[in-house]
């Protein structure tokens, strides 16, 4: 290449790279631990070796075919679990969120607010709540009691008004009234407004927040275990840490090929649904 | 706010009775559905409340005994005890006619939840855990006391002391651990007798770490390195008829002059400043000669060619770790407790069901009999097991509570030779009698109740 | 009716029936926290979607009701628990620790430890007979009484004639019970007892399924029994009075084990503040805890702008693969992760110092001792919270990037403004107005990362010669958690929802500051 037209293209995309590949670095280079690990025959996260002296399959092997470790249950659970309980967050959320940008009436800010601030709550004994709350549930409704994936996702969506519903919010008031009011003109109903203009132009951050949310679901391990005492019932956070982690030591090995299986997917989601996220947004909306 | 407001307006106005004939509709619609539900509910609750049927009646000659249908008894344990429990209580269930339901609990969460959900009605009826859950489990009336004379004989000493607790006995001990001493056999013979003979093995070995013990390294571990302190005339809560809270011994004479020759042996470098992790790593990669820890690491360590000996003696006096015992336990807020008991007592000690819960989940058995046929088996456990005979079992009080944290940072300090003066509280910590002072300061003032 | 006011009638009777359905069952198990949700739940329902009005809340209201339930329902709770002396010891009812001190039975001095073989009989009455074969002299022989007839009752009698030559001959009309019976019949059998004398009695201790159950001598009498009128237990064995005083019964000035849960008012918080020891760690925590959380913020909210500034070019080659690998962090579970940083932060043959020692030896230093000395701790914290936060702040970022119109950028541009002054005059604003309450609330989550600190430091090295057992990267919750399960007569529960309410105080302070200063920004820039 010419070194004007290689100047060009660095000044324009090139430190983008350079940038990109040392933060790459810094985010890959732990994980590469945790996936060198599920191949080690005597794994050990705090190893000082990358790449372990004796290399196995055992612990896939074990989270793949074991009759005492149901890990694929366990997958289908935490998936099911959380996708569920992300999408009726969101889906809550946006509710909440179009009553806050759109619909006017006194006390908006001092409301939403106090949603926001109410989930800060340090919930060190919420635990125990809940626990009380649903030894009751279960004798009164026993289909969303203890020992229920139904109840779980319940308690889930708990957290679905308050900062999601902030965050689509600010995203919503982006949005021009003026397209309300053309579709006012036209005999739309509220529902209709927000079902079939505001939420579609809100995809971006819908998507966001499920993300977000589909995470923090997964990785919850503490209400998970409240809930969940038959095996088969258990998501991968309880079923791991149940059966893999002990007073002072743990299975690295079978740990770590856990996290890769669980989090793969995640990234191929995050891949495939970028072009949702990223895709122009406003264009072609009526200029305000 | 303001919402509440205008519902209170709202009813004051009277506003929702316009549209009365919708209304109408709509009232006779909730009315009906209301009468369903209520139908529907009261047939629920005939259904709920327990029924005393008659079970078919046994053809006995003589008067027939009524047969209720059968009780179950709810046995919460860890994952490895109750997959090892589970295939074995079939046999019980045959002779006695009853349902043991095993279900498996996180370990940790067994303590917590049998102290929330057995008050509540949720509880298990026998639960296995480890002793020193047994004074906070006794102090809240959790537990119900065990008599455990039918099989006392057969128990070692250590197992019925660490589940005594005011007095009464609380559990059944089945299986007792402490450390003992990893070494690397290609590199050397064996564990030298004595703490002043360490340095000239790892020398002659020529590996990089001399003994890695968890307990340094930024990770606090009072559990590890209670031997260092602890072997000659140290002590945690003096042993009179159970702990005494108000005699710590972590700053008598003795404890400071072992506490200094630990702080000599990390200035040798004959013990390294690592925690699990690092210890772990560094006995794996034949980093370290010695490994200081229990029964449980034997899969890790097995990545080298390795075997177990005791941990060397301080002087005269032998190594003393803590023991840790497993035992079954009964909560008090079972409805079974006679059948709770006669489960343990009857089926669980018995030396069969002990040694099929071996075979299948190794741990250093508190039976007399069962432990001579697993001494003679497998020599690394009996080395443990010797290591154990010269241990004391955790205190079970729950003051123990108040002793891991200062414990565990004053060790911390010394094994990775933190000392230094605070400038806020102008306090200084320049020894490991210092050390160890602060820590048994700080234990008795929380004690004290500060 | 429009359509729509069908739908809402239709669900409300739906809902209604549900609620009328449970209402009697909560009664029936005594579940008051679940009757009292129910009923907010309901009224709430009911008015916002019978009525016409209350727009807004009938868009807020689905979400609300899992707030309260899950959310505020917990608050408050943990609330009340603050105000109570719950701590080990102190975790039962009154009624319950009556119940559990009337059921302990003793054994008077000499007849300790006599276990003996005991037979269960049944009568054509289907009432149980034991026979209790003691020793030669005593065999025994009688009806099986529950504990309010034991006055009744009259004593057991010799039988010998019922055992011969190690059989047992039972009496005409009577049913010899096997193991297996008497397990079937165990929560019966284990009420009852067997009258030997005026001051003993034989129980069923050991039912055996393989061989003969085994019984136990005790005293006629319980251990305890309670007196209501006086509010104090006798203890029957040494025949003290125990009077009860605010959560123990005390015999002879010793408190009687388990106590029970009593309400003490603003005790906890008084001990908190007026607590010397407590009050110089605390300070030392608090300190930590607001620069650890702010710090942590501004540096993942930096990172995480950055990138998604810098990646944020159309047609900029493998964008999508960037951007999978930067919320990787996030998607392995926390306590793996941070274990890894730990051994990558080991001094010795940690990858970060190694690839530090050409800069140690450039610079003559020992390489650092990371989580060994206050300030290598709390940089360490640093560094692998902002690993751990940077993914969610570049998610954000990113996704709140799209929501800036374009032409506003392009209009700049073409005013002359350099790319720099577009982003800080232009683009920044806007981004704070819609970001930063989850800069706010990231604050807020991190003030409490119990995770982070408890699994990398364990709250850092000791603070040396601290009265209490805390450390340099303790945060308020850490630092409460240590107090919790360190209380002198083991957890202190109480205590720790006293720290919980002041933490949320503090946190509440500061975003309510906080958000103020964010109303002016969405004054100055929320209408461009």
């Amino acid at each position: 290449m010419e070194i004007s037209k290689f100047n060009n293209w660095f000044k324009e995309f090139g430190w983008r790279h350079l940038v990109a590949l040392i933060f790459v670095v810094f985010a890959i280079y732990p994980i590469l631990y945790v996936l060198t690990n599920s191949f080690a025959d005597f794994a050990n996260l705090t190893n000082s070796k990358l790449i372990p002296d004796s290399l196995t399959l055992k612990h896939y092997k074990l989270l793949s075919g074991n009759p005492l470790v149901p890990y694929s249950d366990w997958l289908f659970n935490t998936y099911k679990i959380s996708i569920i309980a992300a999408f009726f967050n969101v889906f809550l959320g946006t509710l909440a969120a179009y009553a806050f940008s759109r619909l006017q009436f006194k006390g908006r800010r001092a409301s939403l607010l106090t949603l926001v601030i109410v989930q800060m709550f340090p919930s060190f004994l919420a635990f125990v709540a809940i626990y009380l709350l649903f030894f009751q549930i279960s004798d009164v409704i026993p289909i969303m009691g203890l020992g229920t994936h139904f109840g779980l996702i319940l308690v889930y969506l708990g957290g679905s008004i308050g900062f999601n519903s902030w965050l689509i919010k600010g995203f919503m008031d982006t949005i021009s009234p003026s397209l309300d009011e053309a579709a006012k003109v036209d005999g739309a109903s509220e529902f209709q407004i927000f079902s079939k203009i505001i939420a579609p132009l809100t995809r971006p951050i819908l998507i966001v927040i499920f993300v977000i949310t589909f995470i923090g679901i997964y990785s919850d391990y503490i209400l998970a275990a409240i809930f969940l005492k038959d095996k088969n019932l258990w998501t991968v956070a309880v079923g791991i840490n149940t059966v893999f982690v002990d007073d002072f030591n743990a299975d690295w090995g079978v740990i770590a090929a856990s996290s890769v299986i669980a989090a793969t997917p995640i990234a191929m989601l995050f891949i495939f649904f970028q072009k949702q996220i990223t895709g122009g947004l406003t264009a072609g909306s009526v200029k305000g | 706010m303001t919402f509440i407001k205008s519902v209170f307006m709202y009813i004051q106005k009277g506003e929702y009775m316009k549209n009365n004939k919708s209304r109408f509709i709509v009232i006779l619609l909730m009315l009906s559905m209301v009468a369903v539900a209520c139908g529907g509910d009261t047939a629920e609750e005939v259904v709920e409340t327990p029924e005393v049927t008659e079970a078919p009646q046994e053809t006995l000659a003589a008067p027939a005994t009524t047969a209720p249908p059968p009780e179950v008894i709810v046995v919460w344990a860890e994952e490895k005890v109750a997959t090892a429990l589970d295939p074995l209580v079939g046999a019980y269930e045959a002779a006695a006619g009853v349902d043991v339901e095993v279900v498996v609990y996180e370990f940790g969460a067994i303590r917590t939840d049998v102290q929330t959900a057995g008050p509540a009605g949720e509880g298990p009826d026998v639960f296995l855990g480890a002793h020193d859950w047994v004074g906070e489990l006794a102090a809240n009336g959790v537990i119900q006391p065990i008599n455990l004379s039918s099989v006392s004989a057969d128990l070692f000493e250590v197992g019925i002391n660490a589940f005594s607790y005011d007095g009464m006995s609380y559990g059944f001990p089945y299986a007792t651990e402490a450390i003992a001493m990893y070494y690397n056999a290609d590199l050397t013979d064996g564990v030298p007798a004595s703490w002043d003979d360490v340095k000239a093995a790892c020398d002659a070995a020529g590996t990089e770490l001399c003994v890695g013990a968890p307990g340094g390294g930024g990770g606090a571990d009072a559990y590890h390195n209670h031997p260092f302190v602890a072997s000659a005339g140290g002590y945690v809560f003096k042993i009179s008829g159970g702990f005494d809270p108000n005699d710590v011994g972590l700053d008598n004479a003795n404890a400071l002059v072992s506490a200094e020759y630990l702080d000599s042996l990390v200035k040798d470098g004959v013990v390294a400043s690592t925690d699990y992790g690092g210890s772990m790593s560094a006995f794996q990669e034949g980093r370290s000669l010695f490994w200081m820890t229990g029964p449980w690491a034997r899969n890790d360590a097995s990545a080298v060619n390795y075997n177990v000996g005791l941990i060397p003696a301080f002087g005269d006096s032998p190594a003393t770790p803590f023991v840790g015992v497993r035992g079954a336990m009964v909560s008090s807020f079972s409805e079974k407790k006679l059948l709770a008991e006669s489960f343990i007592l009857d089926f669980f000690a018995t030396v069969e069901v002990q040694e099929a819960m071996y075979n299948s989940d190794p741990r250093l058995p508190a039976t007399k009999s069962l432990f001579a046929i697993v001494e003679a088996a497998d020599p690394v456990a009996a080395a443990f097991a010797a290591s154990a005979s010269n241990g004391i079992p955790m205190p079970n009080i729950p003051e123990m509570g108040s002793v891991w944290g200062p414990f565990g940072d004053a060790l911390l300090i010394i094994r990775d030779q933190a000392y230094g003066t605070n400038e806020e509280t102008g306090v200084t910590v320049n020894s490991a009698t210092d050390a160890m002072k602060l820590a048994a300061e700080q234990i008795r003032t929380a004690i004290a109740g500060g | 009716m429009k359509k729509s006011t069908v739908f809402r009638y239709l669900f409300l009777a739906i809902f209604n029936s549900f609620v009328v359905y449970s209402i009697p069952l909560t009664i029936t198990f005594e579940s008051w926290f679940l009757l009292s949700l129910i009923l907010l739940i309901a009224l709430l329902v009911n008015i916002v979607y019978f009525s016409d009005r209350f727009l807004p809340m009938k868009w807020i209201l689905p979400g609300m009701i899992f707030l309260i339930s899950f959310v505020v329902f917990p608050a408050v709770y943990n609330t009340f628990v603050s105000f109570t002396n719950w701590s080990t010891g102190h975790i039962l009812t009154k009624s319950q620790v009556v119940n559990i001190l009337e059921s302990r039975t003793f054994t008077p001095e000499d007849q300790q430890g006599i276990e003996f073989d005991l037979y269960v009989f049944q009568d054509t009455n289907l009432e149980f007979y034991y026979l209790a074969d003691i020793d030669d002299q005593n065999i025994l022989f009688g009806k099986a009484v529950t504990f309010e007839n034991i006055n009744d009752s009259n004593f057991a009698v010799h039988e010998p004639s019922l055992i011969q030559n190690g059989d047992i001959i039972p009496p005409s009309g009577f049913n010899l019970l096997t193991g297996k019976d008497q397990i079937a019949n165990s929560t019966t059998l284990q009420e009852l007892s067997l009258v030997i004398d005026k001051n003993t009695r034989a129980q069923l201790f050991k039912i055996s399924v393989f061989g003969a159950s085994t019984g136990l001598l005790s005293s006629t009498s319980q251990l305890y029994t309670f007196d209501e009128s006086s509010d104090s237990i006798t203890n029957n064995s040494t025949n003290t009075i125990c009077m009860a005083e605010v959560d123990n019964f005390v015999c002879d000035g010793e408190e009687i084990d388990p106590g029970w849960r009593v309400f003490v008012g603003f005790d906890n918080y008084q001990k908190l503040f007026s607590n010397q020891r407590i009050r110089g760690p605390l300070s030392l925590v608090t300190k930590w805890t607001f620069q650890f959380a702010f710090v942590t913020v501004l540096l993942a909210f930096s990172v995480g702008l950055f990138l998604s500034l810098v990646l944020n070019k159309e047609n900029l080659k493998f964008q999508r693969i960037y951007r999978a690998i930067f919320i990787l962090p996030y998607a392995i579970p926390a306590f793996v992760s941070v274990l890894v940083w730990k051994g990558l932060l080991n001094p010795d043959y940690g990858v970060i110092n190694t690839w530090l020692s050409p800069l140690y030896e450039m610079l003559e230093i020992e390489p650092i001792q990371w989580l060994k000395t206050k300030e290598s701790a709390r940089s360490a914290v640093l560094l692998v919270n902002t690993w751990l936060g940077f993914p969610y702040m570049f998610l954000i970022t990113t996704g709140a990037l799209q929501s800036i119109p374009k032409n506003l950028i392009e209009a700049a541009r073409v005013d002359g403004a350099s790319s720099l002054q577009t982003f800080w005059r232009i683009v920044f604003p806007l981004l704070m107005v819609s970001i930063s309450p989850l800069l706010i609330g990231s604050f807020a989550f991190n003030f409490n990362n119990f995770t982070l600190i408890f699994l990398l430091s364990g709250g850092g090295p000791p603070v040396i010669g601290s009265e209490v057992a805390v450390g340099w990267t303790d945060i308020l919750i850490s630092f409460s958690y240590k107090l919790a399960i360190s209380g002198g007569r083991g957890n202190l529960f109480g205590l720790a929802s006293t720290v919980s309410i002041i933490i949320f105080a503090l946190v509440l302070l500061i975003s309510a500051i906080s958000f103020r200063y964010t109303k002016r920004l969405e004054r100055i820039y929320g209408n461009i």
